[in-house]
């Protein structure tokens, strides 16, 4: 087998993916095939040395997040059954999918309420301060003295803790990002690849196999 | 070897050889202990996952006429390979854990002497 016929069983293995991933593939393929070749090889031998294309487009397929991969393996084995499911499951795959996505909005949107409460609780608080001073003098005004001062005092009491309400809010937006950021990256998860930092995944499996060890044990 | 333990040895590998410096596909699988495997179709998926996750970058450069791509690994990639190292220590512990259990199950297997017998 030649470069061109390798690469072209390869692509045609890899037909149910979309075009730039198919490209993608290929191209890498085509770069191992014309490094052995400077390397000295003759093509054929070259790709020889390289795993049988179907092999190769497995391990690709294998690679992907759990939805497009069932979605393609399903196709690949058979294109008429696949059309059947999407058809005839639409009732039952429809509301699922349309339940998994409200979930994911719901999450993003009782984190958000969350953030608004505070800012809205730290706003009312300090708006409470004005409100004081104003109320003071209104019964200073009316010759109330010590309802003006208990106002005075309430209102500047009010005016710290929205201070520190502020504050709270503040770090707590920027932990409930964090926290909104997770939530939308592990929703998205079965469908899409990870474009975020997946923190020690290596030393998740050695401390999985690990832990079996010791339980074994 | 177990699937998913040979999946995280590779990515070691992979970023250690990164480590030393930019290299490209075919070169990393020749740098790769023959031992452990490494075959295009692994490499592969785990260039794009490492990819993925930020462990390393990668760039087109034109060499001898055509294009190839050349990797190199990122602080979160050096991240990776030493906690993989970090972690060693730990998997050591359990390893030697294991052993004298295995050990100490094998010696009480042994015929022991019959109590009374010495007196």
């Amino acid at each position: 087998m030649n470069k061109q016929e390798y690469l072209a069983r390869l692509r045609a293995a890899l037909a149910c993916l979309p075009e730039g991933e198919i490209e993608e593939s290929v191209g890498f393929y085509a770069e191992m095939i014309d490094d052995r070749v400077a390397d000295g090889m003759t093509e054929e031998e070259a790709v020889a040395q390289l795993d049988d294309p179907k092999a190769a487009a497995r391990a690709i397929i294998a690679d992907l997040p759990v939805v497009p991969r069932t979605v393609v393996r399903t196709k690949q084995r058979n294109r008429a059954l696949y059309w059947t499911l999407v058809i005839l499951g639409f009732p039952l795959w429809f509301p699922l999918l349309a339940a998994a996505a409200l979930v994911a909005f719901t999450g993003v949107l009782v984190i958000w309420l969350l953030v608004a409460g505070l800012w809205m609780l730290a706003a009312g608080l300090l708006f409470g301060g004005p409100l004081g001073i104003v109320v003071c003098l209104w019964g200073l005004a009316n010759g109330q003295v010590p309802y003006g001062v208990v106002e005075l005092g309430s209102g500047l009491v009010c005016f710290g803790l929205g201070l520190f309400c502020l504050h709270g809010a503040l770090a707590a937006s920027r932990a409930l990002a964090q926290v909104s950021r997770q939530w939308i990256a592990k929703m998205k998860a079965p469908f899409v690849k990870e474009k975020v930092q997946r923190a020690a995944a290596v030393p998740g499996v050695l401390a999985e196999v690990a832990k079996e060890a010791v339980d074994e044990a | 070897m177990d699937a998913q333990m040979k999946r995280g040895f590779l990515e070691a590998c992979v970023l250690a050889v990164l480590s030393r410096g930019e290299s490209y596909g075919y070169q990393i699988i020749k740098d790769v202990p023959p031992s452990l495997g490494l075959t295009e179709s692994t490499l592969y998926p785990l260039l794009k996952r490492l990819e993925g996750a930020s462990c390393i970058a990668v760039r087109s450069a034109e060499h001898n006429g055509r294009l190839r791509k050349y990797y190199r690994i990122t602080r979160e990639g050096r991240a990776r390979v030493g906690a993989f190292i970090e972690e060693w220590n730990e998997v050591e512990a359990i390893y030697r854990f294991v052993r004298e259990a295995l050990d100490a199950e094998a010696g009480s297997e042994r015929p022991q002497p019959k109590e009374g017998a010495a007196s």
